[in-house]
């Protein structure tokens, strides 16, 4: 990852988030932290390009991955069709594989054919982890990621999902309010 | 002290129970046959329905009828809603149509409708009139409530028109085309008979409703419509059936 933010300006009436803001992201794994309202989830919204700004960001991949604050599941879906949602260029039967790994190592194999609603909280964010993982993109923004976990299982899915981002091509840019996960990130940035 | 509760089941049955043997005794302290049958007569008369072929006939046709008008309202609805939501255009095109289908009296479609075309072809007409709107609107409503997190989350996945079309808006707008069905069924049937007592046509349940009128046969009038409520009802049933099957997991 190179994500190279020039001269970033954004402003929501008048409250102005970012002036002339510059930044370059080119660590696999970079961990966002900053006040409330300083404009965290706005940046990943840029470079996801869901909200408009002026200035420029450049080098942002194609196909990119974006775990929301909220889980954002097709309600109407299994765990497994939400998985499969976002993998539809992927060959069936490495979708599969690719599904059934996800699944293991996210510790969802026991709810493979259940509903959103019939899952934890925890549960499903790891599933909103696995649908970023599994579409084949090389940069996956992540909004409070880990929010609403207890303090054991966070530790456990983090480590878990930052292991397969390491061992994969993919790039992650972490949102969060949580130290601890700040902590394991290979490049903090504060925004003030 | 014991509770009592009832089922949904019971509470239906205590319920027709409690409406029916409130209309028998009415029927018999009233004791005016021409005003007000009793069930016996009314049953006895609808015996007798049953024994003519025309009868069945009747049913047949009506029942066509209404199942053409619904499905002609069901596809219509469904796709002009769907274009006016991508289109401001078609939506400010079909707003005053459907605003005016809404208030306009039917008494005076019909009748404008039975100058237009054939006696066969105005109950349909009139039924899809009546329900055309009420399956646009319901329709346009839920699609324009599809949860707009969940179309972002489509368009940063880079899902395909169809499949947003297909995987989110069509499970999005289901609980509001079932409800628009479940009123149209009962619509459908009302606009349906109505329509035919006009246009007259020959094998029809509204024919034999206007018979009914011709001959004062209350009785038979109200055998008639004790068959109309119980095929919308019936229509209702597996509408229901069919949309619970599907949403089941």
């Amino acid at each position: 990852m190179n994500i190279e933010i020039k001269q970033l300006n954004k402003a929501f009436g008048d409250n102005k988030v970012f002036t002339d803001f510059n930044l370059v992201l080119d660590k696999q794994v970079v961990a966002v932290s900053g006040e409330s309202g300083c404009g965290k989830t706005t940046l990943l919204r840029m470079i996801a390009g869901l909200t408009d700004y002026s200035g420029s960001i450049e080098n942002v991949p194609e196909k990119l991955s974006y775990v929301f604050q909220e889980d954002r599941l097709l309600p109407w879906k299994t765990v497994c069709e939400n998985l499969a949602f976002v993998g539809k260029d992927i060959e069936p039967s490495k979708l599969n594989e690719l599904i059934e790994s996800v699944l293991n190592k996210l510790g969802l194999s026991d709810t493979r054919d259940m509903l959103p609603d019939k899952l934890s909280g925890g549960m499903q964010r790891r599933v909103a982890l696995g649908r970023a993982y599994i579409y084949d993109s090389e940069l996956i923004l992540m909004d409070e990621p880990f929010k609403g976990l207890n303090p054991e299982m966070k530790h456990k899915i983090a480590d878990e999902f930052l292991e397969m981002i390491r061992a994969s091509n993919k790039s992650v840019v972490i949102v969060t309010h949580d130290d601890d996960i700040i902590a394991k990130a290979d490049e903090r940035i504060q925004i003030n | 002290m014991k509770k009592y509760t009832i089922s949904d089941r019971q509470g239906v049955i205590l319920a027709i129970v409690f409406w029916v043997a409130a209309w028998n005794i009415t029927a018999v302290v009233l004791d005016k046959p021409l005003y007000l049958p009793t069930l016996p007569a009314t049953l006895k008369a609808l015996g007798v329905l049953m024994t003519k072929a025309d009868f069945w006939m009747s049913i047949l046709f009506t029942f066509l009828r209404v199942i053409s008008g619904l499905f002609i309202s069901v596809v219509l609805g469904i796709s002009f809603a769907y274009a006016a939501s991508k289109c401001r255009i078609i939506f400010y095109i079909m707003s005053p149509f459907v605003s005016t289908m809404k208030s306009i009296p039917i008494i005076s479609i019909i009748i404008l409708a039975l100058l237009w075309l054939g006696t066969g072809i105005v109950p349909i007409f009139i039924c899809f009139l009546l329900c055309f709107p009420v399956v646009y609107t319901n329709v346009f409503e839920g699609i324009s409530n599809v949860d707009y997190k969940l179309l972002e989350m489509a368009k940063v996945y880079d899902i395909t028109r169809k499949s947003i079309f297909v995987d989110i808006t069509l499970p999005s707008i289901k609980p509001y085309v079932y409800s628009a069905i479940m009123i149209c069924v009962g619509l459908s049937w009302k606009s349906v008979v109505t329509a035919e007592v006009l246009s007259a046509h020959h094998y029809s349940l509204g024919y034999n409703v206007y018979k009914t009128k011709l001959y004062l046969e209350t009785s038979e009038l109200f055998a008639l419509t004790l068959v109309v409520i119980a095929f919308s009802l019936t229509i209702e049933y597996f509408v229901r059936k069919g949309f619970e099957k599907k949403g089941k997991r």
